[in-house]
């Protein structure tokens, strides 16, 4: 029960704060917010980790393997374009290439 | 000890949240949130071990590598379909996890566990089949109009009851049996995925893309619940909190409440002729003809004069801007009205396109500086001061009737307030409503000009007519003839020619007479570079090899992005063997197999030669308009004999007089 009590402190904790913060980023950067957010959704690839630090049966270790590999082609995928979006996002004068 | 290693990774994810103020620091939030995750997966194998490492390190490697590829290859405009695709990954992952844990043998979990590991199966499942049909609708692959099925409510409730009661039953069943309920539960989860997404249209994207966000999230939160990993618990909880600040803001930004999203139809009965009436986007399909009315060569005029004489003007963009891809031109527009002393800033609606910010990305790809992007509560007080707003393919956002007008389904929304401004044109495919199928009475204003058309023609003829007056030194227009011969006086004009070989190149074994064309081209002075589409041959980075192979340096060979980059003002561009890369239905039509592929934009290069076997469709069977635009050169047959005739023509030039 204590148990419980922590986990849900830890939820409502972290809510909490997570949205004080967020609802303070500007709309500008809403998109790679979301994929930034969305490549730390993939956290679960710890659950999925974890599924392995026991003795495994086959079947466990099929799903188990591919929790790994929908987890990581999230993390992977989204901090990489969250990366690529924020590069592409130019302060005045510093333009790549002008058009005129 | 424990307790405060992670509470500094939670802190290194914090910081990480906290840093996404402006773009520049955003960047090291994007790799603090990295480092931190990084550093929870390291605990984890540190604390906790892993009995079959072969395993693990080969789907970590496979996962990573398909992610990091794919991140590296998806266009701007196709971000949301592959945050929703990503996202799907995501809740697919939490499924599973929650499935082993729950089915694990010789392992009993206590109540709470179990309760988690079966919520955790409903919302990953709903979770992955939601963002799947989401992914599919935002990348073009399903029609985005809403769809609903016969008595749709009703298969709703049917699912989500039967889920509820195979989900308590689950928890006292053991063994097989329980195996099979959870089986069940994933089953009817999936399908209320399905049924929840389907029927939720193009314009409230945003929403469901931010709800299914948050949906991960808690997905996540609930695998830490079953395995008792506070890390777990937290990075979940603060995925949850983002979606949700965003799914909130979306709904206040269209003022629609969430359940209305959800639920189209069934509650407001009032809206239900006009809504189905106006399901197009903003500006609808730029793929489809729209006749000009006769009047429109004289609104053109008018708009030029507007736009020469304003000194202050706005731009709004819209997700028409985004479908017709004129951001480019927009910004090219923008940059010249700034270039001769005018005030320029584009004014963003929070809801403009098909995401949070999806128009902010979008104008940034185009290289427009941030700080001239505003937000509506900015600009809406001093829209009454501005000369000029141009409206590129926005409609609902910038509909009077959101105010003057109660009882229809935008009322009360808030708007940009182009209206109060000196003038506006609106470069908008046609007068249709916009998604909310509410007409919109801006565009009969006495001082509104419609100049209908796909946006992006009519940003570009805009942008020329400036140019024209502005400047004496008008680029000279290369004169294009039907001929070969006329391609060749392209290429001997030419001084940046791009290159774009196609697997039919590589059929006809041309790669040689491609790159001895180049070499040419480039001992005459001219810059001549090969652009290289990601799916171009049979395999990731054919063209690449065979390049090589006709020894092409293989620092000309440019990537998709940065050649689409350099089209606009590329004078020629010479297709050697391809088509459907270079399909503009790709991006202008819905529908189509190859809708929402990123191609080259060969279309927007000054001159196009195309050395195909023919004007048939490539293999998508989509037929290429680029075939039959005025700028294009076609010299149908062998390729290599083409670019052979090419050579000897150019080179006799150089021999002659």
């Amino acid at each position: 029960m204590t148990n419980l009590i922590l986990m849900a402190c830890v939820f409502l904790a972290m809510f909490a704060l997570g949205y004080a913060l967020i609802s303070r980023v500007p709309s500008l950067l809403h998109t790679p917010l979301m994929s930034m957010t969305n490549a730390v959704s993939a956290i679960t690839i710890l659950g999925a980790l974890l599924l392995f630090s026991l003795p495994t049966t086959v079947p466990e270790k099929i799903l188990g393997s591919l929790a790994i590999v929908f987890a990581t082609f999230n993390v992977v995928g989204g901090f990489a374009i969250t990366n690529r979006m924020l590069g592409l996002f130019k302060e005045k004068g510093a333009r790549r290439n002008t058009i005129l | 000890m424990t307790i405060l290693i992670d509470l500094t990774v939670i802190l290194v994810l914090i910081a990480g949240i906290w840093l996404f103020r402006t773009p520049r620091r955003a960047k090291f939030g994007n790799l603090a949130a990295a480092v931190a995750l990084s550093c929870a997966v390291v605990l984890v194998l540190y604390r906790n071990g892993i009995m079959d490492v072969g395993t693990v390190a080969a789907s970590l490697l496979a996962g990573a590598v398909a992610g990091y590829a794919v991140a590296r290859a998806v266009g701007m405009i196709q971000i949301p379909a592959m945050v929703a695709f990503q996202n799907g990954a995501g809740g697919a992952a939490a499924l599973l996890v929650s499935l082993v844990e729950l089915t694990r043998v010789g392992q009993a979990l206590d109540l709470v566990s179990a309760v988690s590991g079966v919520l955790g199966l409903a919302v990953g499942a709903v979770t992955f089949t939601g963002s799947m049909i989401a992914s599919a609708k935002l990348g073009g692959k399903m029609r985005q109009a809403p769809q609903i099925l016969p008595n749709h409510d009703g298969l709703v409730l049917i699912a989500g009851a039967a889920l509820v009661i195979a989900g308590i039953a689950s928890l006292y069943a053991s063994g097989s049996a329980a195996l099979f309920l959870h089986l069940v539960g994933i089953a009817l989860a999936a399908a209320l995925g399905i049924l929840f997404a389907m029927r939720v249209g193009g314009a409230d994207m945003p929403v469901l893309i931010s709800f299914l966000n948050a949906m991960t999230g808690v997905a996540a939160a609930l695998c830490g619940m079953v395995i008792g990993n506070q890390l777990l618990i937290a990075f979940g909880a603060t995925v949850a909190a983002s979606g949700s600040v965003l799914t909130h803001l979306m709904c206040k930004a269209m003022n629609r409440h969430i359940i209305r999203v959800f639920w189209p139809y069934s509650t407001d009965e009032t809206a239900k002729p006009e809504t189905s009436a106006g399901s197009r986007a903003s500006t609808g399909d730029p793929g489809t003809a729209c006749p000009a009315p006769p009047d429109s060569v004289q609104g053109f005029a008018k708009a030029m004069d507007l736009i020469k004489s304003a000194r202050k003007v706005v731009i709004i963009p819209g997700y028409g801007m985004a479908l017709a891809k004129a951001h480019q031109s927009v910004a090219a527009l923008a940059n010249a009205m700034t270039a001769l002393g005018k005030d320029v800033v584009y004014a963003i609606h929070p809801v403009a396109g098909r995401m949070p910010g999806h128009m902010n990305v979008l104008l940034a790809e185009a290289d427009v500086d941030y700080d001239m992007m505003s937000e509506m509560d900015e600009v809406n007080p001093e829209l009454h001061t501005a000369d000029l707003v141009l409206v590129i393919g926005a409609c609902d956002v910038v509909n009077p009737a959101a105010m003057d007008v109660e009882g229809t389904p935008i009322s009360g929304m808030p708007i940009l307030m182009a209206h109060k401004a000196g003038a506006v044109v609106c470069c908008n495919l046609d007068k249709r409503p916009g998604y909310s199928g509410v007409e919109n009475p801006l565009y009969e204003m006495d001082h509104a000009i419609l100049l209908p058309g796909d946006a992006d023609k009519t940003v570009s003829g805009l942008l020329a007519g400036l140019t024209e007056e502005t400047s004496e030194k008008a680029t000279a227009e290369i004169p294009v003839s039907d001929t070969p011969a006329g391609a060749a006086n392209a290429l001997a004009s030419a001084e940046k020619v791009i290159i774009i070989p196609g697997y039919g190149m590589a059929l006809s074994q041309a790669q040689f007479k491609a790159v001895e064309l180049a070499s040419l081209l480039t001992k005459r002075g001219a810059a001549a570079t090969y652009a290289i589409h990601p799916v171009a041959g049979r395999m990731p980075g054919h063209m690449n090899v065979i390049l090589a192979e006709a020894e092409a340096a293989y620092d000309d060979l440019i990537e998709m992005d940065e050649a689409n980059r350099r089209f606009p003002d590329t004078d020629v561009a010479l297709v050697v063997g391809a088509c459907d890369v270079v399909n503009p239905a790709a991006i202008e039509r819905e529908g189509t197999p190859i809708s929402g592929m990123p191609i080259l934009m060969a279309h927007e290069a000054g001159t196009i030669i195309v050395c195909n076997l023919d004007a048939k469709p490539g293999y998508s069977g989509v037929p290429n308009p680029l075939y039959e635009n005025p700028k294009t050169i076609m010299m149908p047959g062998d390729a290599r004999a083409s670019l052979a005739h090419l050579i000897s023509s150019l080179q006799s030039r150089d021999d002659g007089p």
